[in-house]
């Protein structure tokens, strides 16, 4: 998964990735909000491609 | 040749000969002087020498002819007499002249031109005359041996035949009286009468000797072949005479009659008159013009009417009327167009109905015409037009979109001009289901076995009488979010039509949609507070994943008591609820593949079903319905998704509650609908 700051998703609150998915930030065990990689290689909204530049870090599930 | 001697001797015997000459002699003129006795008229010579040249040789001998004026008379001697003198000797002088130019056979020739010289008071006999140079010319071979003729004598021609030639009427006036008497009396006689006859002796006369006879002139009769007189004409006996015949005419008349032609024929010629070939042209302003000949014919070529392709049409014969040259065209009636549809491209298969969306192959056969340009449509139920084709083809494919469903026409309209159309129609009638030909639309299915899956499937549901006992049909075919997001109930792209939200990461493809089991899942949007009664819920999720893991499939949580979930195996935990509280009851669905139903169609009971199976049937009563929207992949905990799943999800739907019987056909819809698609598990 890809991390993002608590800015970075505030960014991606409620913003259509493809045009018909949204961005969906969650937060894992550590509170680190993160989005998949399916939203940073399937964006094709150039305002956000910065996240491409995202690093990739584990991901913790919740329980 | 002759030598001079002999020419002076030829000279003296001719004056010797002469009547008048009374003497002859030759030297000089002093010789003449120094001799007595001198008798005139007096011939006296002279040798004037003579040249060569070439190859004649020229003797020039002077001739004198002296007349003595008469002693006695001196003093006298007027003009009078002495012209006399001169007169006689140039006379005698010219006789000299004249024998010598006439040759009589000698061999030499004289040049004729000569110059006469007068003289008077000459010599001591006091004498006048006339004097000429004799000029005698012989071929002159230039022989060293020339051996001159002898004797002396003149030929005999000249003193007998020549002196005494009466045919010269020279001689004739010399004759005496005497000399003529004689000459009548032994040629002289009487004559007899002559007889005059013509050649085949039919006519014969005498006339007198010395008489006259005129002779009859000969009378000419033109006559032509037919005895006709054309004309008479005297001609003088023995006369030739030109007989003109009059010439022929030959006239040429055509039928009418009218005068074509007048020539005029020579007698007994031939005459070759040509009469103009005859003009034969089209109306007052020719644009077509040619000639027959006299008596020929011409063959006009029939009269074509083509159509605009260059088709002949018609043929006629050439028939002049008063008012023009016409035939009668019959309408194209013949021209007709047909239009079939058929169900394949090889236009074999002719039908009358085809489904929404299905492509149907449409094709039009003119007859008697060539069209340049068709134009295909479609008139639905409700009389709207739908354009299909326009173009040069006379065939095209058509996939039925837009049109309304039911029964409509095919029409095809064609020109050949751009300006006269002929056309027919078909009647046709789109089949299929409104529903599904929505959804497709609204989805954009494209393929068209993905199309007649659908349909297919909708026409099932119908059928079954299960059709409307749904509140929401994901079939997930398409292969894009876009696609996937659509509800087969209610196609609109609207929360309220209960279309799918997708959030985080999912992956879409012709099988299904995969979540990321993350982050992704879909909000239906619908909320089974809102929708579903309690005692009568359905809802089923079509996995392609087996797995064992803690995520809820589809569903929505409010509190413990009212959820409604489907859960294959939550790692080994069965959680279930359908409008109720939620509970570790009945079996695992393992695995974790196919068609699972969980169905409520009471207030007491939850039945699931998978794969067409009934597996749990639980006693489980029935609760206040979720107020949350139910989740896809994912779990609407209470508003917010969480146990997100990544069974790759293949259909879903939430219903009303199926009894047995309805779980079943829509079982078996969803798996054939899934084998159609090659994704069925």
């Amino acid at each position: 998964m890809y991390r993002l700051t608590i800015e970075q998703k505030e960014l991606l609150i409620g913003v259509l990735y493809d045009g018909v998915q949204f961005f969906n930030p969650v937060k894992d065990i550590n509170g680190d909000w993160f989005i998949s990689e399916v939203e940073v290689f399937g964006c094709t909204d150039t305002e956000y491609y910065w996240i491409r530049r995202l690093a990739w870090s584990e991901y913790v599930p919740n329980p | 040749m002759l030598t001079l001697n002999q020419i002076h001797a030829q000279i003296v015997t001719l004056a010797n000969a002469h009547f008048q000459i009374a003497e002859v002699g030759m030297g000089t003129i002093a010789e003449l002087q120094g001799k007595p006795d001198r008798l005139y008229p007096l011939l006296w010579l002279s040798n004037e020498g003579g040249s060569l040249e070439d190859n004649y040789k020229v003797d020039n001998i002077r001739l004198t002819m002296f007349g003595r004026v008469i002693a006695g008379e001196e003093g006298q001697d007027d003009d009078a007499s002495e012209i006399e003198v001169l007169s006689d000797m140039q006379l005698i002088l010219l006789d000299f002249l004249n024998y010598f130019h006439q040759q009589h056979g000698q061999e030499y020739v004289t040049d004729k031109a000569a110059t006469l010289e007068h003289f008077t008071e000459r010599t001591n006999d006091r004498t006048a005359g006339y004097s000429c140079v004799l000029e005698l010319k012989q071929f002159y071979d230039w022989n060293k041996c020339q051996i001159p003729q002898s004797g002396a004598s003149i030929p005999p021609s000249v003193d007998g035949l020549t002196l005494y030639d009466f045919c010269d009427q020279s001689v004739i006036d010399r004759l005496t009286a005497t000399q003529v008497s004689c000459l009548e009396d032994e040629f002289g006689g009487v004559c007899v009468d002559a007889t005059v006859h013509n050649s085949d002796n039919s006519y014969s006369t005498t006339v007198a000797s010395g008489g006259d006879l005129p002779l009859p002139d000969n009378v000419i009769t033109l006559k032509d072949t037919a005895a006709n007189v054309l004309s008479t004409t005297n001609v003088p006996a023995t006369n030739a005479a030109d007989i003109e015949a009059p010439d022929g005419t030959v006239q040429i008349y055509n039928s009418v009659p009218t005068l074509l032609l007048t020539q005029g024929v020579a007698s007994g010629g031939t005459e070759s008159p040509t009469i103009g070939d005859s003009r034969v042209q089209n109306n007052a302003t020719p644009t077509w013009t040619d000639t027959v000949e006299a008596e020929g014919t011409l063959t006009l070529a029939q009269a074509k009417a083509l159509d605009s392709d260059g088709a002949t049409t018609l043929l006629a014969d050439y028939i002049p009327a008063a008012d023009g040259f016409m035939f009668t065209c019959t309408p194209g009636s013949s021209a007709s167009l047909s239009v079939g549809a058929y169900s394949d491209a090889g236009f074999t298969t002719p039908i009358t109905e085809g489904d929404a969306l299905a492509t149907v192959y449409l094709k039009s056969v003119p007859t008697d015409f060539t069209p340049t340009s068709y134009l295909f449509f479609y008139e639905d139920v409700n009389g709207d037009l739908w354009k299909i084709y326009h173009g040069a083809n006379d065939n095209t494919s058509w996939t039925i979109t837009n049109a309304v469903l039911g029964a409509g026409g095919v029409y095809c309209i064609a020109t050949e001009d751009g300006d006269n159309w002929i056309g027919n129609d078909l009647d046709f009638e789109v089949t299929g289901d409104v529903d599904a030909y929505a959804f497709i639309s609204a989805a954009g299915i494209t393929d068209t076995t993905q199309q007649s899956a659908i349909t297919t499937l909708v026409l099932q549901l119908k059928a079954d009488s299960i059709w409307s006992k749904f509140h929401a049909i994901y079939p997930v075919v398409g292969g894009t979010a876009s696609a996937h997001k659509y509800n087969l109930k209610d196609p609109r792209d609207l929360d309220a039509a209960f279309r799918l939200t997708f959030s985080g990461g999912i992956t879409h493809a012709s099988t299904g949609m995969t979540p990321n089991g993350s982050n992704g899942y879909a909000d239906t949007h619908l909320i089974p507070l809102s929708v579903v009664s309690a005692n009568s819920v359905s809802i089923a999720y079509y996995s392609r994943t087996n797995i064992n893991e803690s995520s809820v499939d589809m569903g929505s949580y409010a509190n413990t008591t009212n959820v409604t979930f489907l859960i294959y195996n939550y790692a080994g935990v069965a959680y279930k609820g359908l409008n109720s509280s939620q509970g570790n009851r009945g079996s695992l669905f393992t695995p974790t593949t196919g068609l699972l139903i969980g169905s409520r169609i009471n207030g007491t009971v939850e039945k699931y079903y998978q794969n067409g199976s009934l597996i749990d049937t639980l006693n489980v009563a029935a609760t206040a319905p979720s107020p949350v929207s139910i989740f896809l992949m994912a779990l609407d905990f209470n508003g917010s998704p969480a146990n997100y799943t990544t069974k790759e999800c293949a259909f879903s739907f939430i219903a009303d509650g199926f009894t047995d019987t309805e779980a079943a056909n829509a079982e078996s819809a969803i798996q054939a609908f899934q084998t159609t698609l090659g994704r069925n598990v």
